[in-house]
């Protein structure tokens, strides 16, 4: 395994990251850095780039110029499997399991395809039994609600041991009853495994409660970096994201 | 209360055959009788046909675990056949065992730098490409006649040897060929279920799987191969039935009986590839359809099958058994009809 | 305006729809609330006509609709959304649009696009670029307008605001409040019950296919039984 030369927690820098595709600029010159074992949120407009920053991360895509820097490894332009193998793992937006596999096969195929042991399923028990995935083991992926498909998926993530999540829009399409699993889940990832997480979201309830620090993409530049509290009450996040003032139950959101 | 809930539920390890694997590598096995119940040339003949058709399209069988429909069989049997006479004609090399050996791994190495090259496509244009494979390979078969005859092919194959004992006459190509069969059915049980976790991710899910940290590429590459090598042995079988490497054993339409055979068999479990072969070859022989016309009733039925039951016969049987038992399938230990009815 | 009586939907042994009445007046918005895999969408899909197995009475402007396709119910004036972003993927986002003003005119499309432009700022900055090069978000948006803007009567929208930015979802809440005030009726599925509800008349929570409880979304917002859906 590659990962093995790499030490706990090693912080992620995205260092001047530009892309475009074809004639298309996505990101001019981006820069952030997630310390080691931080939670970082990202937010933005719909198309500001923040699934490309996710591909750009985990090697999917490669920047047109600048790099991504975990620890001393650079890790943009490698392939995603040797990415994954370092600890960096990603989520999907949309739920993503191997149909027509029981929760056991997809979960043994994370452990597999990472080259870990059985034994981290006992790490996640706690995690396992609360999201309802041990009482539908043998139920095949693609036959669960929605939820469970998204918190199954969540957590082949996890069972990969990793280092720094990449997480596409975890609470998207759950029901609210459902979207506290997403705290438990981060909490569980930051304290047993020690892992870093770059949160994309929409919720800005999630987003408030969980994350002490944001970036705010917009336009393919970084417009906005900080805690929440200030973040969200800046006038260009206003106007860029979070629009007009008529969300009168966000009283957080205005100073 | 969940470490011990865990650690139960995994108790119940999956076995590594599943019954199919099993049924299937028994059948094969007992064909080594056929030679001492019976001295019917006929019935003979008829084994032998379809041993090699369904080891031949144990390649077609392979690749489609990850969802890629090879064309490309007749291509990797012609090279393990040719290997085989060049071997045995011009260098005088007949122990089957090493012959064997050429026949799988000539083709399986010639299989990795293609596959690098053909393996990055998807879908159509994999199958597209496969298939120009097996043009280009009849055209070399042809063209490089100082090594391969050329037109004239390669006639006069010595009989091969087992432990210095020649194997001549009918009943002893027979067993030669159950030889060739079963051990290409082995490799390929085996193979095909110590990845089955790699293979099922990649038909699923392949963005999924590298995210988790599988390398696709290379579990590609290595059923690329051994599809090849298992193609390979079948070359081998149908050139030392014939005492002849000749282009025409190798014909692109070919290609199609062998996707046939997997697909109308059932291409959910390895059964379907061995009872598609049965079936078919046995059918073509009974009513007398020339070679000719052939892959135009296969394509046809290929068509019918993917529109009425897309699990083939074997799905067909399974889902009816688990009807009339009405129970459900557990995951991949046993391929339920949910499986035998992937995507095509 | 649409009137549904005795509806069921199954999809092998399960019933996804048992039995359900329901009513939608002119220019009233619907919300359906409750948990996946309660049955919203299944009744959704079958007032757009896109499950086989419905059996039921559905009325539309007094005409029973039950043995229509799918595309007489759209010409006939329902405009619907599906969940999860199906867009054409090859065709410009003004296209996309566009396409659900097919059977208008020239001179009507060219209206509605630019209302529907007033309203969503973004088509016009991407009007000619692919639609299937957009985000997941946006493709969500080019769906909803297009939905819009055949100037349906009748608007069915399956999850609007799933993976949309606040500022979108106050565009959309914005659009669906002129078309409220055009009289046009609303019937829609939301997880996001907080910002639903703020554009909902009325609210129905769903379980196992059927409806629970029912209310003015004041009612329901008050409801001790809506809380773990809000």
């Amino acid at each position: 395994m590659d990962g093995a030369n790499l030490t706990r927690g090693d912080a992620l820098r995205v260092e001047s990251i530009s892309k475009a595709f074809g004639g298309l600029k996505v990101f001019h010159d981006v820069n952030f850095t997630m310390p080691a074992g931080g939670l970082l949120g990202v937010i933005g407009p719909n198309g500001a780039g923040k699934t490309t920053m996710i591909n750009i991360i985990s090697g999917r895509l490669p920047p047109s110029s600048g790099r991504v820097m975990l620890g001393d490894t650079r890790v943009d332009s490698q392939p995603v499997y040797s990415n994954a193998g370092r600890g960096l793992v990603r989520s999907f937006q949309q739920t993503a399991t191997f149909n027509d596999n029981s929760i056991e096969d997809n979960l043994l195929s994370a452990i597999r395809f990472s080259g870990k042991d059985r034994s981290v399923l006992e790490r996640l028990a706690v995690l396992l039994e609360k999201f309802g995935l041990v009482e539908n083991w043998r139920r095949d992926a693609n036959l669960l609600p929605y939820g469970l498909q998204k918190m199954l998926g969540l957590t082949m993530a996890l069972a990969t041991e990793p280092r720094m999540l990449l997480l596409d829009e975890p609470a998207a399409g759950l029901e609210k009853s459902e979207r506290g699993n997403i705290d438990d889940y981060i909490a569980f990832a930051q304290t047993e495994f020690n892992c870093g997480v770059l949160l994309v979201e929409h919720d800005m309830d999630l987003i408030k409660r969980l994350c002490p620090q944001v970036i705010v993409l917009d336009g393919g530049k970084l417009i906005a970096e900080g805690a929440p509290g200030e973040v969200l009450a800046r006038k260009d996040v206003i106007d860029a994201y979070l629009g007009g003032s008529d969300e009168e139950d966000d009283h957080a959101q205005h100073s | 209360m969940s470490n011990a809930t865990v650690s139960r539920l995994l108790e119940r390890r999956s076995p590594f055959f599943s019954g199919y694997e099993w049924v299937t590598l028994a059948l094969v096995l007992a064909t080594f009788a056929v030679p001492f119940l019976t001295v019917n040339p006929q019935i003979m003949s008829q084994t032998n046909l379809i041993l090699i058709a369904a080891t031949a399209a144990l390649g077609v069988y392979i690749m489609l675990r990850m969802d890629l429909m090879s064309f490309a069989v007749p291509s990797f049997m012609a090279i393990g056949g040719y290997t085989v006479a060049i071997l045995s004609i011009r260098l005088g090399i007949t122990d089957v065992f090493v012959l064997a050996a050429a026949a799988f791994i000539v083709p399986a190495l010639l299989a990795i730098p293609l596959g690098w090259l053909i393996l990055r496509l998807k879908g159509v244009y994999f199958v597209l490409v496969t298939f120009v494979l097996t043009e280009i390979v009849q055209l070399l078969l042809f063209e490089a006649a100082p090594l391969t005859g050329g037109a004239n092919g390669l006639v006069g194959m010595p009989a091969v040897k087992i432990f210095g004992f020649e194997l001549w006459d009918n009943s002893h190509v027979l067993l030669t060929t159950a030889g060739l069969a079963f051990t290409g059915f082995l490799i390929t049980a085996i193979f095909t279920r110590r990845y089955r976790y790699e293979f099922a991710a990649i038909e699923k899910n392949d963005v999924l799987a590298e995210s988790l940290g599988l390398a696709c590429w290379k579990y590609k590459a290595l059923a690329f191969a051994v599809a090849a090598g298992v193609s390979g042995l079948a070359g081998f079988a149908l050139v030392n039935m014939l005492m002849t490497a000749h282009p025409t054993s190798f014909a692109p339409m070919s290609s199609v009986n062998y996707i046939t055979y997997t697909i109308v068999g059932g291409k959910a479990s390895i059964l379907g590839t061995l009872v598609g072969a049965i079936l078919l070859v046995s059918a073509t022989d009974y009513f007398a359809l020339s070679g000719e016309l052939s892959p135009g009733l296969y394509g046809l039925l290929i068509i019918v099958v993917t529109l009425v039951a897309k699990g083939g016969v074997i799905g067909m049987l399974t889902k009816t058994v688990q009807r009339l038992r009405g129970r459900n399938g557990g995951g991949l230990t046993n391929p339920k009809p949910a499986l035998a009815e992937g995507k095509s | 305006m649409l009137s549904i009586r005795d509806l069921h939907v199954a999809y092998g042994g399960t019933r996804a729809v048992d039995g359900l009445d329901l009513d939608v007046a002119a220019g009233q918005t619907v919300l359906l609330i409750g948990a996946n895999g309660a049955g919203k969408s299944s009744l959704i899909n079958a007032v757009i006509g896109l499950v086989s197995s419905a059996r039921g009475q559905i009325t539309f402007e007094g005409r029973n609709i039950s043995g229509l396709s799918s595309d007489a119910r759209a010409r006939l004036g329902i405009g619907y959304s599906p969940e999860g972003r199906r867009v054409f993927p090859s065709m410009s986002v003004k296209d996309n649009v566009l396409s659900g003003a097919a059977t208008k005119s020239q001179r009507e499309q060219s209206e509605r696009w630019d209302q529907l432009v007033a309203s969503f700022p973004f088509l016009a900055e991407r009007q000619a670029q692919p639609a299937g090069q957009l985000s997941g978000g946006q493709q969500q948006l080019v769906a909803i307008a297009r939905a819009m803007s055949g100037t349906p009567r009748l608007l069915l929208l399956d999850e609007p605001f799933l993976g949309l930015a606040p500022v979108w979802i106050q565009q959309i809440s914005t659009a669906v409040r002129q078309m409220q005030e055009q009289g046009i009726a609303i019937l829609m599925t939301e997880q996001m019950a907080r910002p639903a509800l703020k554009i909902a008349h009325y609210g129905h929570v769903m379980r196992s296919g059927q409806i629970r409880r029912s209310g003015t979304t004041d009612e329901i917002k008050g409801a001790a039984l809506a809380e773990e859906y809000l």
